[in-house]
């Protein structure tokens, strides 16, 4: 593991996995007091080793999107239970501990061996943002290196994903949520 | 439209046969001698199989020639009528027991004629004078060629000049006499200008002309197995093996996607064309262009389009999802037709209803009020729709670049799919509460 003799890095990288959905999350309510969060960033890696995410943080947002916390743990679909979709509340509240950031999986295609990354987010207070993706830092060892994830959300200080604010904002995002 | 309309582009013609790739090697499975061709490594079976001759007996003399479409995007542009060069993958003789085996190179033929990933392949099998074909999409995974179009196992085309039949992956066809001249399989259905809701072309053609056509004899001198095949009849003047557009088919429902919501509470909406955020393509030869709009056939090109050309539609329960497709009929002039998605007729069509549910057990979820949405189509079943003929089952992706389905929680519930790592890495989804 480590860099080759080009000095090109050869050792293992952060990963989805495989071929990965864009999905967006849209959440009503948030705020200052009212926390968002999203998971189902499933992670893994490409080789033996030890990745540590250092930060995430929205890519190209549209308004101010705040990334209060970030964690990891083991996939939850391989016991049985859920991932986190979206939801409110703090990451500890949704059954994430903030202090684990490491991915230490490597990749078994369709096996879902690895990790799924929840984001804890929220918005200026009266106001709505977004973003179509987060970017992942992290280090492996003195490898330093970033993941684009292709999962983004619509957080909306409006009571209702409905209400015309947010409403422009999914516009924005190419999306309509029916009647 | 038709043979009617067959001419040569100017220029091409008379040098099509020296600009002829051969990527392939022949395969020594014979015990006669091998005609010279370098080898390229590594090189992997895109066609094998079995041919049996007229008698009913192992042919240790068929031969065997396999010939690559363009590449999707450079056949979707060609007008009705117009002629276009194809390349010559690979050939091989049969041993002594009527086996054959085709090797090709990945690495040049991929890039030239498979830029979208997969090939296009016919397969020309020629025994005592008598040619049958066969027709099949091919990827290259890990180190090997897999058919597509479901059976994902190595090529495999056995070819049965007594009982007229070829058996292949991933479907088999049953062949009927024809004419030397571009003659039809029985699954094609050549009525022109037609609504034809039964369309279900196969992916395999197969034809047995009386005699090779000249297109053929000059494909066998290119590859100097004609000099050696032994008792082929008279060739008339040698020719060219050639593709153009034929017969169109219009306004054809095609069922694309099931959109899959449990409970009535979950109501999800469909979104298909473009928007002012997205660079999209949508189906196979789909595009849209110019200020007003029209529907094209450009393929897989890249477009920006605004929101006015984007529809939708919601449903609250599972509903199968369709839209109407043009087909055109695209023929060799060595024999040969294959039903090609042209454009788009009509999008979100009302041809849909109500369909079972498939439950997923990989899950996230979600509280009341808030939505989900995947910008892919692959969040919902594809399949079930029209046969793509001679395009890969991987074509059907494309479709995946503009369709946007949006899950609105009006209670809690979840998305659930068919990836142990989740919804997100998941091929196919539903919603529903829990």
């Amino acid at each position: 593991m480590g860099s080759g003799p080009d000095g090109m890095w050869s050792g293992p990288e952060l990963s989805t996995g495989g071929p990965t959905n864009w999905a967006i999350a849209g959440i009503p309510a948030v705020g200052p007091s009212n926390h968002a969060d999203i998971g189902e960033m499933f992670l893994c890696l490409t080789g033996p080793g030890r990745a540590v995410i250092t930060d995430v943080r929205p890519v190209q947002p549209v308004g101010t999107v705040e990334v209060v916390a970030f964690a990891v743990r083991p996939n939850p679909t391989l016991r049985g239970a859920d991932m986190l979709g979206s939801g409110s509340g703090t990451l500890q509240d949704n059954g994430f501990n903030t202090a684990d950031r490491i991915v230490d999986t490597q990749c078994v295609s369709g096996s879902g061996q690895g990790y799924e990354l929840g984001l804890e987010l929220t918005v200026p207070p009266g106001t709505n943002a977004g973003t179509k993706g987060f970017q992942i830092d992290y280090t492996v060892g003195d490898h330093t290196a970033n993941l684009t994830y292709p999962v983004g959300a619509i957080l909306c200080s409006t009571p209702s994903v409905k209400d015309a604010p947010c409403q422009r904002l999914y516009q924005q995002f190419g999306l309509s949520i029916g009647p | 439209m038709g043979s009617s309309l067959l001419r040569l582009r100017k220029g091409i013609s008379l040098t099509v046969m020296a600009c002829l790739g051969v990527f392939g090697s022949v395969t020594t499975v014979s015990a006669q001698p091998a005609p010279s061709q370098p080898a390229p490594a590594p090189s992997e079976v895109i066609a094998s199989g079995v041919l049996t001759n007229a008698q009913g007996h192992a042919d240790p003399n068929g031969e065997v020639y396999v010939l690559a479409l363009p590449d999707q995007s450079d056949m979707m542009g060609r007008p009705a009528g117009e002629q276009f060069a194809l390349t010559l993958a690979g050939f091989a003789r049969t041993n002594a027991q009527g086996n054959y085996v085709v090797n090709v190179s990945p690495a040049s033929l991929m890039t030239t004629n498979g830029r979208h990933g997969y090939l296009n392949l016919q397969v020309i099998a020629v025994s005592g004078g008598m040619v049958m074909q066969f027709a099949y999409s091919v990827a290259h995974a890990g180190k090997a060629w897999r058919v597509e179009g479901g059976a994902n196992s190595t090529p495999s085309t056995s070819f049965d000049f007594s009982q007229r039949t070829v058996t292949g992956t991933p479907v088999a066809a049953t062949a009927a006499p024809g004419s030397s001249a571009a003659p039809l399989g029985k699954g094609m259905k050549p009525a022109a200008r037609t609504a034809d809701a039964s369309l279900g072309v196969a992916s395999a053609t197969s034809i047995t002309p009386a005699t090779p056509t000249p297109a053929l004899q000059q494909l066998r001198q290119s590859t100097q197995l004609a000099s050696t095949a032994g008792a082929i009849p008279a060739i008339p003047r040698p020719g060219f093996c050639w593709f153009y557009w034929g017969t169109e088919y219009f306004n054809i429902p095609e069922h694309f996607l099931d959109a899959e919501t449990y409970g009535g509470n979950i109501p999800v909406t469909v979104i298909e064309g473009t928007n002012s955020s997205t660079t999209a393509t949508l189906g196979i030869a789909y595009s849209y262009s110019g200020a007003s709009g029209t529907w094209g056939a450009s393929g897989t090109a890249s477009i920006t389009d605004s929101s006015t050309h984007a529809v939708s539609n919601t449903f609250w329960s599972t509903h199968s999802v369709y839209n109407r497709v043009n087909y055109r009929d695209l023929r060799n002039t060595c024999g040969g037709v294959w039903r090609e998605p042209y454009s788009f007729y009509d999008l979100l069509t009302a041809d849909g209803g109500p369909v079972g549910i498939t439950w997923q057990w990989n899950c996230g979820r979600h509280t009341p009020g808030q939505t989900w949405s995947s910008g892919s189509a692959t969040s919902a079943t594809i399949g079930g729709g029209v046969n793509l003929g001679v395009l890969s089952v991987s074509a059907q992706q494309g479709y995946g670049t503009n369709i946007q389905l949006t899950y609105q929680f009006n209670v809690a519930g979840e998305i659930c799919g068919n990836n142990r790592s989740g919804p997100l890495s998941s091929s196919l989804l539903e919603a529903d509460p829990f």
